[in-house]
Order: C-alpha cells, then structure tokens, then sequence
C-alpha cells in the first residue's frame, strides 16, 4: 500500500485535548450562557457546513440548513445528555437528521412529478464520493473508509453522505435489502474498529 | 441476531436511512432492548464521526445570523421536555458510549494525501485491481516493451487511476510518484482514422508536456516518456500521425494523478464541438 496520509503529522493546525471541552460548552450553552454558545459554534460550525453541503448538495439550501441546525443546537441544548454521546455526536447527530430531513422532502415534492424521471439518488456512487472528498479533512477517516470493502463503502457512503434511505441504496446498488442492512452495520462496526485503533 | 430481525436495521437507523415507518418500528424495538441502546450510541458516535471528517469554511455572515438568532430564540424548558433525537432522549438509561479519540484538525494541505487514501490503492474497487493484474500479464507477453511497463507496475508506491474514455473503452494510469514514472493502459481504444494517433499529454501547471505517441486501437500499453513530477495529470488527445508539441486535437481522456499538491490544470483547448461526456473536473 502506498498511501502516506497516515504519518501522524505534529505540526500546524492541530487542536488537541487543549481545545475547547466542547461538553461543557454545550451543558453551559443549555443554561443559557451565550458565550459558552458562541465558543461552541466556533468549534462546530466547520464540520456541521460541510456534512450539510455534502447531503444537501444546493449552496443555498445548505445555508439554510447549516443556520437552522446551529440555532437548534442553542434552542434544543438541554437534551444534551453527556453520558450518551460526546457533544459532537449530538451536533453531527442533529446536523444529519435535519440534512437529511431537507433532501427527502425535496425529493418527495419533486418525485410526486415525475415518477418515473430519472431519481437524483441515482446519483453513482463515484460522483457522491468525490463531492465528499472535496470537504474531507480527516486523514483518518478517509484511511479507515479506505480499509472497508468496496461493497461496504458504497453502502454507507450513499446512505450517509448521500441521504439515501436503506431502500434507495439498495436499488442503487442491485442489492438485497437484507444485504444492504448487514452491510451498514458491518461497516460501521469496521469503521469504529479502525478509528479507535491507536 | 435473528436474520431480517428488527436489530439488524441498527446500522441504516442511526445513519438516518430508514424510512419513517421503519424508524418507527426500530426504535419500538429499541426501547425494550438495551443491548440495541448501546449498539445506537456506539456506531452513531461511528457515524458522527463520518460528519466531522468534512469540514466547510461557513458562508459569510453565518455566524452573525446564527448568534443573532439566538438572542431572538428562546431555549426549550430544562425540565419535563420530551426530547425527540435519539441521541439526547434514548428511553433506555446509562448507556456506555465508548471513548472517541481526539481528532486533529488537518491543514487543508493534507487533502491530497486524503484523496490518495481513499481513492488510491487502498480505495480501488476490485476491477481495477483486475485490471492491474491483466496488465501485468499482458506485459509479459509484450516484452520489448514490458520492460518500462513492468517497472512502473512493480514499483512499491504504484497508484493506479481509471476513468472512462469519451467514446468507448477505459484508461488507466498507474505511477509510480517515488520513482517518478507512469504508464498508461486502454482497454477498447476505439479505432482512429488514417492519419491519426493518440497521443498523451503529462498535464501539471496549466501546462502540457508530449508523453508519447500510442498509435494503434484496441487494447494498448505505454511507458509514460519524462518524469512525472509536476505532473498532475495525464491527458489522451487525438492528433495527426507523428504527434503535436502540444495538444491540438479532440481529448478522450483525462485522468487525474494521485497526490502532489497542486490542482490539476484547465484541460487544452478542445476544438471537438461536441466532447460528449466527457468527465473535465
């Protein structure tokens, strides 16, 4: 194998354990402490532009998204409960859902239209994987994406970056339904084997 | 786990790809089982960090909206709220989640190497590998030639890139950064008029160096001529027999390179009116 991405790299740009707590900022932020919200915005609104434009795909829509996710997150603060997830998760969490949510009312208004049209989620898998590559800023990730079979990239990669349901990526891919199923799960399971590997 | 039972949708739930209906059955499910509970909070921290690995600069004025907002919107009541994600309100109570490593923010100039990672070797789908390993037999048939060929393929660092040509057929480039060499491989090059050839282009820079003529149609192999460095492309165009010192004719293919630093060029000029599909970046 090649690929050098995985050198651990000491220099520039690295936030480690001295970043921010972001825990705390958002137990802070469900008191109504602004200053906590605005630090943990500072610490999320990165990641939370870029997963929402990679579903979302339309720059304005994704806009639009992205601020409602963010004001969730001020508003829906106090069901944070830190021993179910780290507070990223619950932001990524949120942030998916409402992506998510955006891409199959879109969809649905448009295939009441044309049902027989050729369907966005169509779109191969090739073309979603290379949007995502663009806003890919995790050597990590990217490398233990890598590791998993083909099969099982395809799978989550439509169904996370893409917003397919489990149906959509089935008949994406000519697969069994109960395929697909293992497959996502398999290749979550592998995905968090590989991230949690020192 | 039963097979098509209920818990075997875990995975598609907490990517969010169930359909409603589904949802709804799974997390019934859910609530009586606490082994369920515990798999959601670990491959949905799994797949938070899929989000996080992508990252955006925020559209100017975001965050002035987003904190303008919040001195506009008032918080949900702490107490006796029925939370509706299931990351904040499982019904089931301590759930363990599992540690997840800090994480580095890496400078945008690690990019390339993450796309090397992913579509590099490590991410190539098995036809392509297929068709490493048809290459490497067909250099043994063509041996005055599979010399260079050869190199290129058994070099320890070799990437290999594949796209579709504009017409017909595929082309595939494999290089080999560390020794700084490439060769390239079609599979069903369509058959060119009298007086034609291909010819291959070492793209980088805005601009485009000869890297050798392949006459010919069908399935063909090429040691790349020159370096590759500053290469980060390699181009197929079609030009009169005997080449052009730089590209003047239709191009059929463009392959992008696996890493180095800089983006890839504009593509030449391409006289043919109609390129077709043809996949410009």
């Amino acid at each position: 194998m090649s690929v050098t991405a995985g050198e651990p790299r000491s220099s520039s740009g690295d936030r480690t354990a001295a970043g921010p707590d972001l825990d705390d900022l958002l137990r802070r932020t469900a008191g109504g402490d602004r200053d906590a919200f605005t630090r943990l915005y500072e610490a999320v609104c990165r990641p939370v532009v870029g997963l929402v434009t990679a579903v979302v795909r339309d720059a304005a829509q994704a806009e639009e998204v992205a601020q409602e996710v963010l004001v969730e997150v001020w508003r829906t603060a106090g069901r944070f409960r830190s021993d179910r997830g780290s507070a990223m998760t619950w932001v990524l969490t949120l942030a998916h859902r409402r992506a998510v949510d955006r891409v199959r009312s879109a969809r649905a208004a448009g295939e009441r239209e044309r049902r027989s049209a050729v369907r966005d989620w169509e779109r191969p898998y090739d073309e979603v994987a290379e949007e995502v590559e663009r806003h890919l800023e995790h050597e990590r990730v990217g490398r233990c994406l890598a590791e998993l079979s083909r099969a099982q990239r395809e799978c989550l990669v439509l169904a996370y970056y893409a917003g397919l349901t489990h149906r959509e990526v089935a008949a994406a891919l000519t697969q069994p339904l109960g395929t697909v199923k293992a497959r996502l799960r398999s290749g979550l399971r592998l995905l968090g084997e590989c991230l949690g590997r020192p | 786990m039963a097979e098509d039972g209920p818990h075997d949708a875990v995975g598609a739930y907490v990517l969010d790809a169930l359909p409603d209906d589904d949802r709804r059955a799974f997390e019934a499910h859910a609530a009586a089982c606490p082994e369920c509970t515990r798999e959601v909070a670990a491959l949905g921290a799994v797949a938070a960090r899929l989000g996080e690995a992508l990252a955006a600069d925020p559209p100017p004025g975001l965050r002035e909206r987003v904190l303008r907002a919040v001195g506009q919107v008032a918080q949900e009541g702490q107490k006796g709220q029925e939370g509706q994600e299931r990351h904040g309100a499982e019904p089931v109570a301590d759930v363990v989640v599992p540690v997840v490593r800090p994480r580095r923010r890496v400078p945008a100039a690690v990019l390339a190497a993450v796309v090397a990672a992913v579509l590099g070797l490590g991410g190539l789908a098995v036809w392509q590998w297929r068709e490493a390993a048809d290459a490497r037999a067909e250099v043994q048939r063509a041996e005055r030639q599979a010399a260079g060929v050869a190199d290129v393929l058994a070099a320890p660092d070799v990437q290999v890139r594949t796209k579709a040509l504009a017409g017909a057929g595929r082309a595939t480039v494999a290089v080999s950064r560390g020794a700084d060499v490439a060769a390239f491989f079609a599979t069903g090059l369509p058959a060119l008029p009298a007086g034609k050839t291909y010819e291959l282009w070492f793209g980088g820079a805005g601009a485009y160096r000869p890297a050798g003529l392949l006459p010919g149609a069908g399935d063909r192999q090429l040691r790349l001529e020159g370096p590759v460095a500053g290469a980060t492309a390699v181009c197929v165009t079609v030009e009169p027999a005997g080449g052009s010192p730089a590209p003047t004719g239709p191009v059929v293919a463009w392959i992008g390179l696996p890493s180095e630093t800089e983006q890839p060029p504009a593509p030449p000029p391409d006289p043919d009116p109609d390129p077709g599909d043809f996949p410009y970046p």
